[in-house]
């Protein structure tokens, strides 16, 4: 009895080995086709060279026009900003990019309290779904992710076939097969730019939304995504010197800068002291330039924002323009 | 330990290999330090409450069986009561009762000062205390001998299939299946199996993907009406049945792998055409528990009729508050015991109206209507047992009538799936034909010829693989009861 049960279990086993093997296959070489995933776009990217490059969370992607920058300083740039992103991701999105034997000038690097924050880091974590495609075939994507994830985890990924293409089934469903790439339209611009349109309904405009004295209990991410409580989580802390040090190492100039926030009032923008210096500090700490626009005129003109955090496309034009300036 | 985790995975045929490796006489070990070890993977410490329970209860019972009268045996009885819901309370209810009470005493600008009890609620504590309760109860009024031995009792109160889930077990049930030998059956292991597989598809493919719809309306009722919380309550129904359902499909094939049968929980509860169908089988455990240690001693229906009434609305509305500390789990068993009510009121004009049309062209239209309309009731009573708070509720219920914002096809369309709404479909075929059929499943299965039936096999595990939710953050609803 128990030798038919393993010999059916035995048949069983193969037969879907078998079928999640050249899935796998069929898949990995499908999602990597789809150049409208952010990560593979900016890991198209092959032996170029950039005078500046962008790099941080959806302040970066949504915030920086690089035409704009182009158009002032006639230097050629790019936009690698990735919504949603942690230092760890923006690690390895900028040293798979160096990899792919492309060159870098000057990093900005974006850096919000919220950056630093252990509060972010559990409601940002690590997207391994953009790169699990990579996983077999890059050692780079393939150490990073190993040293992130728990190793039983890992060896599953690795070794198991299609078995991380199950547990994201949402981000690669099955469809993807059938899918023909070559006529998608990325949601941003060839410099890795998209420009919000209009105003986010949530955006309340007649509130200053900077908080000086956190209130957990209010915390919103749309609203209030400047969370100045909370430890400074030490891996994130850490992931952000191993991209300054990268970036010494690959003799890449860096820049910490904080993009603008919304604030309804010029008293708001004065309350901002104590967030400039936690990052200030962090930068002189770490031997880099910092600059910071939460006290800029920009921030004060509901016109220039799509939400409280993100400018929209007349207000990233403006602040692209002031950025040019760093970029001389 | 989530039954939809990679250390399930590798947890389940581990414990299953060493269970028939082992001689029988160690089996019951095994198994006891894998059902503590299934508990500590969520929160190790909480492990002592289980504990706690187990040894109150085991003493108390021995002690009770040393008295032939009934009153020499109640202190021991309400020392078991005492300390399992004393438990229960504290880390379920204490806030609970806490907050109303300051509520009422703020409304009458009274001072009250008692503060929270700030705790984690511990995984399964209403099904494993309920599951103790009926073992203390029972030996209190005789039905059982006492267990003599703390194991294999600590096993019966921890049993990991059914520990943080249910179904809840009665002792006569499963404890002397910790006795009997147990050999590697083919059928049991495969039926055991398939059935997990069902579970499996019922939470990951239908209930999992269902919730994100369900949780984006119920978490914002003000944003939505009309079809779109129609269709998050249906959503939701769905949700829950095939969560919890599933669990239990997963948990009774779990413990058949090994050899023990536990009882069935779900008989396709919303092809019911009554709610007292309805109650027969939807969370069966749960529902003869209440009617053995709460209806029964309260008198049944064996009393004059409006005791026979107040007995089954308290009965219901208490079950109500087993399921969570919230007055919308008070209102929803309160509306269920209603409804109870209501329909044994009119029992006989039912049964005299059903007799005067079995034999016409309405029977089968009318059985139709009848199924829909408790489907629809069980749907009025979800609303309230989803919702965060009554006044959600309501909103909820007056939106589904409000239509100004028109129907937005696109959201729908983006939040239920097409896979989900086939699988459901499958799933309610498959219900329908187990009821038509008057058959089980698995024989029905078993008749298909070889390759047709291993197509099928493997067909529902690329579907679970292709169409599962993984995330780990995918709980079973019933694990916050």
């Amino acid at each position: 009895m128990a030798k038919r049960f393993f010999l059916k279990i035995f048949v069983l086993g193969v037969i879907l080995w078998s079928i999640f093997y050249a899935l796998d296959y069929l898949m990995t070489k499908k999602a990597l086709e789809d150049k409208c995933r952010r990560s593979n776009w900016v890991f198209s990217f092959k032996n170029q060279h950039f005078d500046f490059v962008f790099a941080g969370d959806s302040r970066v992607y949504n915030m920086i026009d690089i035409p704009t920058i182009h158009n002032v300083t006639g230097k050629k740039g790019l936009n690698i900003g990735y919504s949603g992103t942690i230092f760890e991701e923006q690690l390895l999105i900028i040293r798979k990019f160096i990899e792919n034997g492309n060159r870098i000038d000057k990093l900005f690097l974006q850096a919000d309290i919220l950056s630093f924050n252990s509060a972010r880091r559990s409601r940002h974590q690590f997207r391994f779904y953009n790169y699990v495609a990579y996983l077999r075939i890059d050692n780079l994507v393939s150490s990073v992710i190993e040293n992130n994830v728990n190793q039983f985890h890992f060896a599953c990924w690795k070794y198991v076939p299609y078995f991380r293409f199950v547990e994201y089934n949402l981000e690669y469903p099955i469809s993807i097969l059938f899918k023909d790439f070559s006529s998608c339209s990325t949601e941003f611009d060839s410099y890795g730019t998209k420009l919000f349109r209009g105003v986010s309904p949530k955006f309340n405009r007649n509130a200053d939304e900077y908080i000086q004295t956190p209130r957990l209990d209010t915390l919103d991410a749309n609203l209030f995504p400047f969370d100045t409580t909370g430890m400074v989580a030490s891996k994130t802390m850490n992931h952000f010197k191993q991209i300054i040090r990268f970036c010494k190492q690959k003799q890449i100039e860096v820049v910490l800068y904080t993009p603008p926030i919304f604030s309804s009032t010029s008293s708001g923008i004065q309350n901002r002291v104590n967030y400039i210096n936690f990052i200030n500090q962090i930068a002189i700490e770490n031997n880099v330039e910092y600059l910071t626009f939460l006290n800029d005129s920009l921030c004060l003109d509901k016109d220039n924002f799509f939400d409280s955090a993100h400018m929209n496309a007349l207000g990233t034009k403006k602040f692209s323009n002031v950025m040019s300036a760093y970029i001389k | 330990m989530l039954f939809n985790s990679l250390e399930f995975v590798f947890f389940f045929p581990i414990v299953v290999g060493l269970y028939f490796a082992l001689p029988h006489r160690f089996r019951w070990i095994l198994l006891l330090a894998a059902s503590y070890y299934f508990y500590m993977c969520w929160k190790a410490e909480y492990v002592v409450l289980i504990m706690l329970s187990t040894v109150v209860d085991y003493f108390a019972s021995l002690r009770m069986s040393k008295f032939q009268e009934k009153e020499k045996r109640k202190p021991y009885l309400y020392l078991s009561l005492l300390a399992n819901l004393g438990v229960l309370f504290g880390f379920k209810y204490f806030n609970f009762f806490n907050d109303s009470t300051r509520a009422v005493f703020e409304h009458f600008n009274l001072f009250y000062d008692v503060p929270a009890f700030d705790v984690l609620l511990p995984v399964g504590i209403s099904f494993y205390t309920f599951q103790t309760l009926s073992y203390t109860i029972d030996v209190y009024n005789g039905r059982i001998k006492p267990e003599s031995n703390l194991g294999i009792f600590a096993l019966y109160v921890s049993f990991w299939p059914q520990l943080v889930a249910g179904p809840i077990e009665r002792p006569q049930n499963l404890l002397h299946q910790f006795y009997e030998k147990h050999s590697f059956n083919y059928e049991n292991v495969t039926n055991g199996l398939k059935l997990m597989t069902w579970g499996f598809f019922k939470k990951l493919v239908i209930a999992d993907r269902l919730a994100v719809f369900v949780n984006e309306v119920y978490n914002s009722p003000q944003h939505f009406e009309g079809l779109t919380v129609i269709l998050a309550t249906i959503s939701f129904a769905f949700q829950i049945f095939c969560d919890f359902s599933g669990y239990s499909d997963i948990a009774i094939g779990a413990a058949l792998v090994m050899g023990y049968r536990l009882m069935k929980n779900f008989d396709g509860p919303y092809l019911s055409q009554s709610i007292s169908e309805f109650w027969r089988r939807w969370h069966i455990s749960l529902s003869t528990w209440f009617r053995d240690y709460v209806y029964i001693p309260l008198g049944g229906n064996r009393t004059v009729k409006w005791r026979w009434y107040y007995n089954l609305f308290i009965t219901f509305t208490v079950s109500g508050l087993w399921h969570g500390a919230n007055w919308t789990f008070v209102v929803w068993g309160a509306l269920h015991g209603a409804l109870l009510v209501v329909e044994n009121m009119t029992k006989f004009q039912k049964e005299r109206f059903e007799a005067s049309i079995s034999k016409s062209r309405m029977w089968i239209p009318y059985q139709v209507f009848q199924t829909i309309k408790i489907f629809a009731l069980a749907c009025l009573g979800w609303v309230f047992f989803r919702a965060n708070t009554i006044s959600d509720a309501w909103h909820i219920i007056i939106s589904t009538f409000s239509w100004t914002s028109g129907i937005d096809i696109p959201f729908l369309l983006s939040r239920i799936p097409k896979f989900v709404v086939v699988a459901i479909g499958i799933m309610m075929i498959v219900q329908l034909i187990r009821r038509l059929s008057k058959k089980n499943m698995r024989d029905l299965v078993s008749s298909i010829p070889l390759i047709p039936r291993w197509t099928l096999y493997i067909g529902i595990l690329l579907i679970i693989a292709f169409y599962g939710s993984f995330h780990s953050n995918s709980e079973f609803i019933y694990f916050q009861f």
